[in-house]
């Protein structure tokens, strides 16, 4: 039996759903990256504004510190002539202390001479100490301008501590170079600026000058005061390189190797002439700068991927469990379409049987309803023997339809296994003898019969009823598939244990296409269409012989007759019957 | 008299039918296959054929469409008698160009009947072709039948059964029965194959 289940009804596609899945983490993800994108640049943008301003703040801090250090030093150099006078150096130092107490960026204020020997000072310890090697006396010796305030690159004090010192030339009476008033700037009052635009610990503001060299940091580092920051790629030769006032941006840091986002602003205020400016710098670790960013990104990705992960092993369970129920369901569509299929079989097997029956009752009750018909009208004009042959066909008729109902229960007893096994003793010959004469007469057989039966066949003990279907079945079929005139034999014989019937014709044949299912009930070949039978006979045979523990093989071929040889265990003694296996051939 | 071919492969039953053909009048034939039915066709044609339709050999399908295919046979009328009482049996066996079906089993009476309407047909045509005009037998239905027998004449003409004719007329079986004895005796017909004929002049008046 062929189940064509059609496949394409219970498959799914499951590549589509994996797809779409795909597509959707795929938007997903960039919707979220593109996001993060932005708040990064959001977040830049801020940041570099907010230091842009902070580095604003210390400019305006520092042009005003710068523009009144610039207006002191010049009142400074005006009060000069007065104080080079007799007990002028008191008054001078004095002059000097109150000033630079009253500046708060101020350290030292000193005036130096033409030879570079301190003359005056706020104090008064370093009087008379020679500073004509120093930066901030060289460069108004060298320069010469009486305009220009000049600002030396730090160096490491007396003191020990870093300084930059602002200085102007003092003109002599030709205008000459006369010495110079220098201004220390206080390296703590810069801190404390500095300090004051930190607005996050990460942060940090560094002072330098405009030669490259760093005067303070803050917070203080190590080893940072003092430092060339001019070097290749560094922020400050970055700013200079730009040629821009102020500049905001990203990289690493020289000094302390360190990711930064930095603001830095050239210091160089319009209403004080400085032969150097001054550059700050105010910046944030990028790390700190995009903690939080960085912490969203991966609390979302991870999220993310938590969540594609989800989906993925959801829609993979979902399709392996949606496959097996694919599966399970086929196999149940099958079934049910398999036992659709057996009971429609079973069905049309039965409507097949239903009206073969029918078929078969009607011939004899034709027979039947002539024959009384007959007698009815034609009585009086019948002769005495048409009217004996009336009555025999009535008798027939009878007859015929009783073993009609006797096959078809005989049958369904077997068929059942409700026959009841009621082994006797008797002669096998006669047995067989008498069947055979029966089913000769009953087939009005005009055949060449002969029968032979063996002299060792003896007796045995077998069902009576079992064996006489089979004998019965067996011949009355050669009779029937046999043309008249064509030959029919009957052979019985034993060996041992076994009995053997042989039965030959030379009728009809099985068509090879119908051999295999010859012993089906209801079966029938489509030679024998035209021919009377209910299709019960040969599956009754073998029925009856597997209840008998006895097997049936043929040879058959169409047009040329059949020869069907059954075998069956036989025992003299009750509870000894032997069972052999069914077989065809 | 006319001539009826019996083929039925059943011996009992094809006896029996020829025996109740014979009782009503009608010249019988049988056959045991069709192969054997062809050959007393061309022995004699008859007037109708009864066959069955399972029969070893050349079932009656095949007959009927051999006899169908020759020009000569073709016009004799054709019973299938069969126990196959499928209404597809039944349309297959009219579609192939049989002129009736009796269906197993079925009574004597259906039987005669069946018969008598087919050569009925036939006889109708003859006279027509004949040009016969029948005025002494017109005399003699005219003197001797009823109203309601010349009625029960032309019903039996067509094949009606004795139960079809009581339902039609609205009579008792036993009243048909008996106008149909009446007329038999009235018209001298010993058999139904003579009152079919008489039932075929009545039609002429």
């Amino acid at each position: 039996m062929n189940i064509h289940v059609p496949k394409y009804h219970l498959r799914h596609d499951h590549l589509t759903p994996r797809l779409a899945l795909a597509a959707g983490l795929l938007i997903a993800a960039c919707f979220i990256g593109y996001s993060m994108y932005q708040q990064h640049e959001r977040i830049a943008l801020r940041e570099s504004e907010r230091l842009a301003t902070q580095a604003k703040v210390i400019n305006e801090n520092l042009g005003r510190q710068l523009d009144g250090i610039y207006l002191a030093l010049q009142g400074i150099r005006k009060e000069l002539p007065g104080w080079e006078c007799k007990d002028g150096t008191e008054l001078a130092n004095r002059h000097l202390r109150a000033l630079a107490d009253a500046m708060p960026g101020i350290r030292t204020i000193m005036i130096i001479d033409a030879a570079g020997t301190i003359t005056f000072c706020n104090r008064e310890q370093v009087i008379g100490q020679n500073v004509r090697h120093r930066e901030y006396f060289q460069a108004p010796f060298n320069g010469r301008n009486l305009k220009i305030l000049y600002i030396s690159p730090p160096f490491k004090s007396i003191l020990g501590n870093f300084v930059i010192n602002i200085g102007m030339m003092i003109p002599g009476p030709k205008g000459e170079f006369n010495g110079v008033v220098s201004a220390a700037l206080d390296p703590e009052y810069f801190k404390i600026l500095l300090g004051s635009v930190l607005y996050a610990p990460d942060m940090w503001a560094a002072l330098a000058h405009g030669d490259g060299r760093q005067f303070l940091m803050v917070p203080e580092q190590e080893g940072m005061a003092g430092l060339d920051l001019d070097q290749p790629g560094s922020f400050f030769t970055r700013h200079r390189e730009s040629g821009l006032a102020a500049n905001v941006m990203t990289g690493r840091v020289y000094a302390t190797g360190d990711e930064r986002m930095m603001a830095l602003r050239t210091i160089k205020p319009d209403s004080v002439p400085t032969d150097k400016p001054l550059v700050v710098a105010v910046g944030r670790s990028t790390s700190a700068l995009y903690a939080d960013w960085r912490r969203e990104s991966f609390g979302k990705g991870a999220l993310f991927g938590i969540l594609a992960l989800a989906l993925t092993s959801a829609l993979l369970f979902y399709q392996h469990h949606q496959r097996k129920f694919e599966t399970t369901s086929a196999r149940y569509l099958e079934e049910l379409l398999r036992a659709k299929e057996a009971a429609q079989e079973a069905n049309e097997a039965k409507s097949r049987f239903l009206s073969t029956v029918a078929h078969e009752f009607r011939t004899p009750l034709s027979l039947l309803t002539s024959s009384t018909d007959i007698l009815d009208r034609y009585d009086e004009r019948l002769g005495r023997d048409e009217r004996t042959q009336q009555h025999d066909h009535i008798r027939n008729a009878a007859q015929q339809m009783s073993g009609l109902i006797d096959s078809v229960l005989a049958f369904n007893l077997l068929d059942a296994h409700i026959h009841s096994h009621i082994p006797v003793e008797f002669d096998i010959g006669q047995f067989c003898r008498r069947i055979a004469e029966e089913v000769r007469i009953a087939c009005c057989s005009n055949h060449d019969f002969s029968i032979s039966i063996e002299e060792n066949c003896g007796t045995a003990l077998l069902d009576k009823t079992l064996l006489r279907r089979v004998v019965e079945n067996l011949l009355s079929n050669a009779f029937r598939y046999t043309p008249a005139g064509g030959s029919v034999s009957f052979h019985v014989s034993r060996e041992n244990d076994r009995m053997l019937l042989a039965i030959t014709d030379s009728g009809i044949g099985i068509p090879e296409e119908c051999q295999s299912r010859i012993f089906e009930a209801f079966f029938r070949c489509n030679n024998i269409e035209t021919r009377r039978g209910v299709g019960l006979g040969l599956s009754i045979v073998h029925e009856a012989l597997s209840q008998l523990g006895g097997s049936i093989s043929f040879e058959s071929s169409a047009g040329k007759g059949t020869s069907m040889r059954a075998e069956i265990p036989i025992t003299d003694r009750p509870g000894q019957k032997k069972q052999l296996p069914c077989t065809q051939s | 008299m006319y001539s009826i071919l019996i083929i039925e492969d059943e011996p009992a039953l094809c006896c029996n039918i020829e025996l109740i053909l014979r009782m009503e009048g009608f010249d019988t034939r049988t056959a045991a296959d069709g192969l054997s039915g062809l050959a007393r066709i061309s022995e004699k044609r008859p007037d109708l054929i009864l066959c069955d339709i399972l029969m070893p050999g050349m079932d009656g399908h095949t007959l009927l469409s051999q006899l169908k295919s020759e020009a000569e046979l073709a016009d004799i009328p054709f019973i299938f008698v069969t126990a196959l009482g499928e209404r597809s049996d039944v349309r297959r066996g009219m579609s192939s160009g049989a002129d009736d079906y009796l269906t197993k089993p079925f009574t004597a009476e259906e039987l005669v009947a069946a018969i008598t309407g087919r050569l009925h047909r036939l006889e109708t045509i003859r006279l027509f072709s004949t040009r016969a005009t029948f005025r002494e037998e017109h005399a003699i239905l005219r003197q001797r039948i009823s109203a309601r027998e010349l009625e029960i004449l032309l019903l039996v003409g067509n094949g009606a059964t004795s139960r079809e004719i009581a339902d039609r007329l609205g009579i008792s079986l036993r009243t048909v029965e008996v106008h149909r004895s009446n007329l038999m005796d009235k018209l001298g017909a010993a058999n139904a194959a003579i009152l079919a004929r008489w039932a075929v002049i009545a039609e002429q008046m």
